[in-house]
């Protein structure tokens, strides 16, 4: 019990031997497999010092099927998506591809709990609202979202100037038809995610 | 010359100023701009992170668009090239994929007859330093730290337009114009631009080695090809400034708006008072 609870050792029922095959299905190649465990990736990660395990780990992770911790795992959602990994990988499995589709993953299941899983939620919502991105609204829902009114007057400072630099719309941009993106998005997910 | 102009969201606000110095160098050089009909937001980084394929349909939306109007398709900010770029060519080269996501777009369908170009290599590859051999106002004198960022050069193009561990174009670039380029180990390592609303303190520990580094090799200003690494090194330097309890002042330009200034282009075209830290005192000498 000790061992399981410190997270240094496996529980066989704990594993999902699909995991890997579904991680691949949400990544589109299955180059993960050819991952030698050689760390290039988590020494080339500008964020691995933010990280509980960093790519190298949760690549073995992924292949022992440890489904659950790799999902609820706030490491993907440090990933900057920089592709310093990816560019340097000697095997070249996309990692960065991979991180990106655990967060799929991770957001899908209702296993993501890290505040930027919030903020690309708001995002992609007032991205198929109006067709281009409206920044304001996605502050100010974001903000609300995570501490409320004083998550939101911390960042009133940084606004004001951003509004007198002229960096902010006051008005949202929309593309002709408000409703294509929305359409695109319901179609994609009725192909039930995944690649293949 | 004449290509496809897909700003994106960026430059219709917050990198107003990279739109409006891009315009004005494009119509000094004799480039052609057509605003690409009824754009929408490429997704960034964020889309992505929700969903893989729906960051793919609406960067295939926008090359659809693109390629009705028969041109190569230029895209300044780094992180719409990159989901367009990438889109492109992994369409190009999956049939299924390409399949799968023109059914999700019904009307609309990506062909793979345009090409995805940044505006700094459509000045480098298309109209050539040779075009700036006779510069008005060359920087002389002017310190600049070029700062490339992650998703300019990586992932790596099929075919590449510059090298991802070292890229050399906006060096090229800066010493056609005649300034000073301070090397420094930061210029591909990345601002954090990706979380920098839901992990600010990330950012600015990045950002913040980086203006450092910028900054102990005695550059004067930064330049950058990207409105988030603008955003993330510009808006947020004071933030950096209270960490590491020390004044930085370097402001952040974009390329084209130092390209404008040794075309010399009036400065009242270029944007420049819309940077947040002021590159006023910096660019008085050039």
């Amino acid at each position: 019990m000790e061992a399981s609870s410190t997270g240094s050792s496996l529980t066989i029922t704990d594993l999902d031997a699909r995991f890997r095959d579904e991680v691949a299905k949400q990544v589109g190649k299955l180059d993960l497999v050819y991952c030698f465990q050689c760390g290039m990736c988590s020494g080339s990660c500008p964020t691995i010092g933010r990280m509980e395990h960093g790519p190298r780990r949760i690549m073995q992770m992924i292949r022992l099927g440890m489904a659950d911790k790799v999902l609820r795992s706030n490491d993907l959602w440090y990933c900057v998506s920089c592709y310093s990994c990816t560019a340097r990988c000697p095997q070249g499995v996309q990692v960065t591809d991979v991180m990106a589709g655990l967060r799929n993953l991770s957001i899908a299941k209702g296993l993501a709990t890290d505040k930027e899983a919030k903020f690309s939620r708001v995002f992609v919502e007032v991205l198929q609202r109006y067709g281009r991105m409206y920044e304001p609204e996605v502050l100010v829902r974001y903000y609300m979202s995570q501490a409320g009114v004083s998550a939101l007057l911390k960042q009133a400072g940084l606004g004001l100037t951003m509004l007198r630099k002229g960096k902010i719309g006051l008005r949202p941009e929309r593309i002709n038809d408000t409703d294509e993106l929305s359409d695109i998005a319901a179609r994609i997910r009725s192909n039930g995610g995944g690649r293949s | 010359m004449k290509y496809a102009y897909y700003p994106g969201c960026s430059l219709h606000a917050s990198a107003a100023e990279y739109d409006i110095s891009w315009k004005a160098v494009c119509e000094r050089l004799d480039i052609q701009l057509v605003e690409m009909e009824d754009w929408s937001c490429c997704g960034t980084v964020h889309a992505t992170s929700v969903d893989r394929l729906l960051a793919m349909a609406l960067a295939a939306r926008n090359l659809s668009i693109a390629e009705e109007t028969g041109l190569e398709v230029a895209v300044p900010c780094s992180g719409c090239y990159k989901n367009l770029r990438t889109t492109d060519e992994e369409l190009k080269e999956d049939a299924d994929l390409r399949e799968r996501i023109n059914g999700s777009l019904q009307r609309r369908s990506f062909k793979g007859v345009t090409a995805v170009k940044h505006p700094l290599y459509i000045l480098l590859e298309d109209v050539g330093l040779d075009g700036l051999a006779e510069l008005p106002r060359p920087l002389h004198g002017l310190k600049v730290a070029p700062y490339y960022g992650c998703v300019l050069t990586r992932p790596a193009a099929k075919q590449p337009v510059d090298d991802a561990e070292d890229p050399q174009g906006l060096d090229r670039l800066l010493e056609a114009l005649g300034a000073e380029v301070v090397p420094y180990p930061a210029k591909t390592k990345c601002c954090g631009g990706a979380i920098l609303l839901s992990h600010t303190d990330v950012s600015v520990d990045l950002t913040g080695q980086l203006l450092m580094q910028a900054k102990e090799a005695e550059a004067e200003c930064i330049a950058v090809a990207c409105p988030m690494c603008q955003m993330a090194l510009d808006a947020y330097q004071s933030q950096v400034e209270r960490q590491l309890g020390t004044k930085l002042a370097l402001p952040v330009l974009y390329f084209t708006q130092l390209l404008g200034l040794a075309l010399g282009v009036d400065r009242g075209r270029l944007g420049l008072g819309r940077l947040v830290v002021s590159p006023a005192n910096v660019l008085a000498k050039v």
